[in-house]
């Protein structure tokens, strides 16, 4: 007599290292199969949005509940997990989300962008070239990038499947005409495999070229909007500009005051309540890694320094 | 009681997954890794056992991905003991036409493709997604495929599938985003093909 394995009492593998009562990664396995069937149409229909029905999660919107979703129906007890939020590791929102999934899946998680197998992120792509066989999913605020020029959905749709996008050059070249350049320096638009116009989420403009034939997967997860899209490896992705306007990233004239470093992305932070400025890596990880490596950067303003003696 | 004998009757032998939800996620992974990477074999490790003509990929795909939400269609007839297997692990929603389903599953691989659901151009996710079982599948191809997921090119060998399915194939993917994306199953093996690729056989020349 064969056992029935729907009757078969057994422990999961997965019970061993997670917290009782709790589905694995919090969602229970319909949803997750209900998650995964879209995501794998959107990794088909690269940059195009798929409807999915989206959850209730133990946090509030805004906090990235549609990457979290992704996230939960992607990781196995395998994986290696990093939070970042504006690069951080060590904001409030990354370290919580890190510390859901570690009591909900019992993954390990890590701060080293090349130790993740998966990297759950709110506005930054970490400045250390992804590779292959690792995963980037993005928390998503407005997953639609027509929604400022069309306010209704069944008509962005047959936008995006016609390729009608001469709206958006327009507003964006309107604004080029206003401001000499094209001043949207977060979510700056891109086009996906030459179809889709994609949104790719909060992340300053420096680094939509990273998108650009990633060898990671790239998913999207947007819970309030209830969408799923994706990018799959080495596809091609391409922020919309003009022959005479040109796409150009941010650049700074100064260097990273901790590590040196004159290729990453720098955010500007005071130092002491006198308002004494610099500016520093936004990638914090990246900034700690090459420290560690004995790069340094040219250190505190001066003024600062002054008073550090004092 | 003869109720519950009838019930008995519909117990298939074969096995599912020992440990549903970590077996499952780890062939998602698998599944995902082959659709995003077309070309890309991977092997799943599952020790279930499936009724003929059934190969163990095309299992634990089916038991990864199907639901009571899902519509698939099987080129087997409705009781056979694949069907009454499926229905049992999965709870799937078996359909009479081909053109409603949201999974369409071939144990042996067609001539042709028969009519199937290609999406719309609003909603193009709602296309079907095809499982086709082959002899045999290896990278030391004859098709040579391009597209999204592949950095150059990657070569792909399936065996036993007649040249006119991939004409058919073309013919569906014509008009994108509408389209077909396909799994390709051999044993232990699968491998993908969405919408996106392009697929060219190479000729052989006998020197
Ligand atoms: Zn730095």
């Amino acid at each position: 007599m064969k056992a029935i394995s729907g009757e078969r009492k057994r422990t999961s593998r997965l019970k061993e290292k997670t917290l009782d009562g709790y589905n694995f990664a919090y969602l229970d396995d319909q949803t997750k199969r209900m998650i995964r069937r879209a995501t794998l149409k959107a990794v088909a229909i690269p940059g195009y949005q798929v409807p999915f029905g989206s959850r209730e999660m133990p946090l509030p919107f805004g906090w990235g509940t549609g990457g979290i979703q992704v996230t939960a129906s992607i990781i196995g007890i395998d994986d290696t997990l990093k939070v970042i939020d504006q690069g951080a590791d060590d904001t409030t929102n990354a370290v919580n989300i890190r510390r859901f999934f570690a009591k909900t899946a019992g993954v390990e998680t890590t701060e080293n962008t090349s130790d993740a197998s998966i990297i759950q992120t709110r506005h930054r792509i970490p400045e250390v070239k992804l590779k292959s066989d690792q995963i980037i999913v993005y928390q998503v605020p407005i997953p639609e990038p027509l929604r400022w020029i069309e306010p209704r959905e069944e008509e962005t749709r047959k936008m995006h499947a016609l390729t009608e996008y001469g709206v958006m050059h327009v507003g964006l070249y309107e604004n080029i005409a206003h401001f000499g350049k094209v001043t949207t320096s977060y979510d700056y638009p891109v086009q996906v495999n030459d179809h889709y116009v994609m949104s790719p989420s909060p992340i300053p403009k420096f680094d939509n070229p990273k998108m650009d034939k990633m060898p990671a997967l790239q998913l999207f997860g947007a819970g309030r909007e209830k969408r799923i899209y994706a990018v799959p490896p080495y596809t091609k992705v391409k922020s919309l500009d003009f022959d005479d306007h040109p796409f150009e990233i941010e650049s700074w004239s100064e260097c990273c005051a901790l590590c040196g470093s004159s290729s990453s992305f720098l955010d500007e932070v005071i130092t002491d309540d006198k308002g004494s400025r610099m500016f520093v890596c936004s990638d914090s990880n990246f900034c700690a890694d090459r420290r560690a490596k004995g790069h340094k950067g040219p250190g505190l303003p001066r003024k600062f320094e002054i008073k550090d003696v004092e | 009681m003869a109720l519950l004998q009838e019930s008995i009757d519909h117990i298939p032998l074969e096995t599912g997954f020992d440990d549903p939800i970590y077996e499952s996620q780890i062939v998602f992974r698998k599944i995902l890794k082959v659709m995003s990477e077309p070309g890309t074999i991977k092997k799943i490790k599952n020790k279930l056992s499936a009724p003929a003509p059934m190969m163990r990929a095309t299992a634990a795909i089916c038991l990864t991905l199907m639901d009571f939400q899902t519509k698939v269609w099987l080129d087997l007839p409705q009781d056979s003991e694949v069907s009454k297997y499926l229905k049992f692990h999965t709870g799937l929603k078996l359909v009479e036409h081909s053109s409603e389903a949201d999974f369409v599953v071939f144990f042996t691989a067609p001539a042709e493709l028969p009519p199937l659901n290609l999406g719309t151009d609003d909603n193009p996710e709602t296309a079907a997604t095809v499982i086709i079982q082959t002899q045999s599948l290896d990278d030391i191809g004859k098709l040579k495929l391009t597209g999204p997921g592949i950095k150059k090119s990657r070569f792909l060998n399936a065996e036993n599938i007649p040249a006119s399915l991939w004409d058919h194939r073309v013919k569906a993917n014509s008009l994108f985003p509408k389209g077909i994306d396909i799994i390709l199953t051999s044993d232990k093996k699968l491998s993908a093909l969405p919408r996106t690729t392009k697929l060219k056989m190479l000729k052989t020349i006998k020197g």
